[in-house]
Formats: structure tokens, sequence, C-alpha cells
């Protein structure tokens, strides 16, 4: 395996009396995608949220490039929450891609991939500007630059979210069933864009309940229920010859509802 | 009512206001603590400004303004009766405008916060660039209500014997023994004052809508 990029070893966490995680561990290397996949509820968006640090873990430990995620532990090895600049300076390696898309909606599609470079990275703004105009030719979007978020398709708006990632030269991104809130004709516009960040070498961990895609982008796949990676395997390892039962009760479900 | 009569109303006009804009500056930045306050402080600080909240408002302003004109003196506060009645206006104020401000940025989807975040910005940074922006444009319509909430009450100052424009029609009244035609004029001036802002809050809350 490449050297690992993130790893997350042995993370837990609970919302109350619900254990949403449990003791969850999982490495990706450089350049790797990693796909999550599992029933909705098994903790799977959960468990990347906490690498962003939009959650806080209650145990064991996440790295990206051998630095602790959202807390630091002093020499007694207590866990100490980042102060709020370090886990900023951490969240602006890391992209993260939602759901909802979550554009700023008031500011245009040129400043929201702008704003984060000038006013994080420091950037001068005719530079984010012509880095900017060179991301959304990329995602087919540079007539668009104008325009407030409102007046785009969720696909378009996606590509954009995905445009204002990248604006921060990220070393990992993370995508979060980014086509379930699309039209079934738009969501292939989004996975083309995401399948050409994988081609470029993205390290990348992404939640979706989109299989065929799965099966095609990732390097490998993680299988969660009810907090818990049950299995983790190559595509074609975990597609063709799924072990757990779970699993395989789990795809057989979604290949009744797909017809495939 | 002749020219001179007019020439005096007018100043009265002027002096109201003068007074609502000193209010509502003092209103706006009273009601902003407040709604920081109840939306992110420590949370006894939070229940406090929610306290103060409950009880402004449930107080009349010509109470609070009586109360305060004929007491501060007693606690050693000798203040101009300006000076007090921009103070107590700005507090009473500031509590209506509190609600106004915490509603607007509680209503921003906390889906925001989780985006101005993953981009790297911090706490202050999310606030003031995603949160703020878009909580400006949904309290616009509901603050210039207060705003002119504000205007109309200025009329209370006379009360304790501030001059403004009510009481610069009083004086004329007085004079030339015609009251009706003189708050009738007071009346067309509050509205000539208010009216603007009230179509701009019409005008904006429909533009948000589209």
């Amino acid at each position: 395996m490449p050297d690992p990029l993130v790893s997350i070893e042995g993370v837990g966490k609970s919302f109350g009396a619900n254990r949403v995680l449990k003791e969850v561990s999982l490495s990706v290397g450089k350049g790797e995608v990693v796909t999550l996949i599992g029933p909705s509820g098994c903790g799977k968006t959960t468990l990347l949220r906490c690498v962003n640090v939009l959650e806080t873990y209650d145990s064991g430990l996440i790295t990206i490039d051998g630095e602790t995620v959202g807390i630091r532990l002093d020499t007694a090895g207590t866990r100490r929450r980042r102060p709020d600049h370090e886990i900023a300076a951490m969240r602006a390696r890391v992209g993260m891609v939602f759901q909802s898309y979550n554009l700023f909606p008031h500011l245009t599609v040129l400043e929201n991939l702008t704003v984060a470079p000038v006013r994080v990275r420091g950037l001068p703004a005719a530079q984010a500007r012509d880095k900017a105009l060179a991301l959304l030719e990329r995602v087919g979007l540079a007539d668009k630059a104008g325009q407030y978020p409102a007046t785009l398709s969720g696909g378009q708006q996606q590509r954009v979210a995905i445009a204002r990632t990248l604006a921060m030269e990220p070393s990992l991104i993370l995508l979060d069933e980014v086509t379930s809130a699309l039209d079934p004709e738009l969501v292939g516009e989004v996975l083309d864009v995401v399948q050409s960040l994988a081609a470029d070498g993205m390290t990348m961990m992404i939640v979706t309940h989109e299989m065929q895609f799965a099966r095609e982008v990732s390097s490998r796949v993680a299988f969660m229920a009810a907090g818990e990676i049950l299995e983790l395997a190559p595509p074609a390892d975990l597609f063709g010859d799924p072990k757990n039962d779970r699993l395989r009760a789990f795809l057989g479900r979604y290949r009744a509802a797909h017809r495939i | 009512m002749n020219l001179a009569s007019l020439r005096y109303l007018g100043i009265g006009a002027g002096t109201t206001i003068g007074l609502a804009a000193a209010v509502i500056v003092l209103g706006a930045v009273v009601g902003m603590l407040l709604a920081t306050a109840r939306l992110y402080a420590w949370p006894p600080i939070g229940k406090l400004a929610e306290g103060y909240a409950l009880v402004i408002r449930g107080v009349p302003l010509l109470i609070l303004l009586i109360g305060a004109y004929f007491s501060l003196p007693y606690l050693g506060m000798d203040m101009p009766l300006y000076a007090v009645v921009i103070l107590v206006m700005g507090l009473y104020f500031g509590a209506y405008m509190g609600e106004v401000f915490r509603g607007a940025i509680a209503s921003v989807p906390r889906t925001q916060w989780d985006a101005g975040r993953s981009v790297g910005f911090r706490w202050l940074q999310v606030f003031g660039i995603v949160i703020l922006p878009q909580a400006r444009r949904l309290c616009v319509a509901p603050f210039l209500n207060v705003a002119l909430t504000v205007v109309k009450n200025t009329s209370l100052v006379s009360a304790i014997g501030g001059w403004e424009l009510v009481a610069a029609g009083r004086e004329i009244g007085e004079r030339t023994g015609d009251l009706l035609a003189v708050y009738l004029a007071i009346a067309a001036v509050y509205f000539a004052i208010c009216f603007p802002l009230a179509r701009l809050a019409t005008f904006i809350e429909r533009r948000s809508h589209a």
C-alpha cells in the first residue's frame, strides 16, 4: 500500500446513548480513493465528518499526514481539543463536498471559489481569480462565473462546490453523498468530475449510494453497518465476491431496487 | 399656518429625525450584543440577555423614560435630557432589535457553518464572511419596521419636557389656536418620514422572496 495519508484508528463516537461509531479503523493511502457504502444511519457520514472535525470523536485517533485531527494528546496522554485556528488550518488542507452543495448563496460562483483562497491562504485577488476561472473551465462552468448559485441547476451547483474545494488545493477531498440530492439525469455530470479527479491521483474518501460509481472509481470499498466496517476490499472483490452476510443482503436489496 | 410656523415645524421634524437616528444606531449596537450573547455566549450570559429582553418588552417605554429621567439625578447621574432619552430608548429598542437579529442569524442554515468551516475559515470568519451577510438580507425588512416604531415613539419625549416635532406643533397650536391644522400637519410630517421606510421594507421583503 502507498504511504498512508489518513489513518483512522479505533475511532468511537456516541450521540447520547447511541453508539454511531464503534472502534472504526481505516487507512487511506496517498492517491487512493476509498469509498464507504452501507445502509442509512450506519455511521459513514459521521466518520467522514470526524475526519474534517465537523464532528468530534470520543475515542481512538485520526491522523492526516501524521498530524492528529481535532485533538492533541499531551504528554500524559490526555485528549485536548485543538484551538480553533489549528483546526481551521487543517480543514484548509482537506476539502469537503456536501450532499446539499452548501455553496455560499450571497456570493457569485466566482466569489465562492476565491473567498477562501484569499481570506485563508492570503492569495492575491487576481491570482485567485485566474485560478478560479481555470477550475470553472475544468468543471465546464466558466460561463457561469458571474451568476449566483440559486440560478444554477443542482448538478451545476455541485460542480461549483467541487471546484470551490479544489481552489484550496487540498491534499484530501471528502465527498458526502454528493449525488443524493440530484435529479437522476444530473448525476452523471457530477460523477464525471469526481472520476477525473481520481484519474489525476487525488486522494478521496467518498460516501455514496451509487454502487456502480463506487465500483468504477474506488481503490477500495468499505462496507459499514451499525457503526462498524464489516468488509474492506478492492471493488472487484467486494462487489464480485462479498464475504459478509449483511453485505450480501445489502447488495441484494440494492440490485433488486435498481433492477440490475 | 404661515411660513414661520412651517419652518418651526421643520426644525421639530429635524430634531425627531436626529433623535430617531441616534436611537436606531444605539439600539442596533445593543441588539447585536444581545443577539450574539443569546446565540453564542456562555449560557448564563445568554439567559441574562434573554431575561433582559423579556423584562424590557413587558414594560411601557413611557414608564421607562419618566422613571429614568426623574430618578437618575438621585443616583448621582445628572445627564442632559436628550442623553437620557437616547440611552433609554436605545436600550429599549435594542431589546426588539436583538430579537430581529437573533431570528435572522438563526435562520441561516446550519449547513452554511459546515461549508464555511470546511474551506478553512476560523469561527469569526465564518460568522463575518458567511453567516452575517446572509442574516443581514433576512433582517433588513423587520429591522426597518422597528426603526419606524422608533421614529413614531420619539414623540413620547415631550412627556418628560423634551422638545421635538410634537412639542413644536403644540407650541404653534397654542399660539395660533388652530390645533386641528397643526396636528394634521404633524401627522403628515411623520407620515412623510415613515412612508419611505415602510415602502423600502416591503420592497426588500418582496425581493428577498424571489
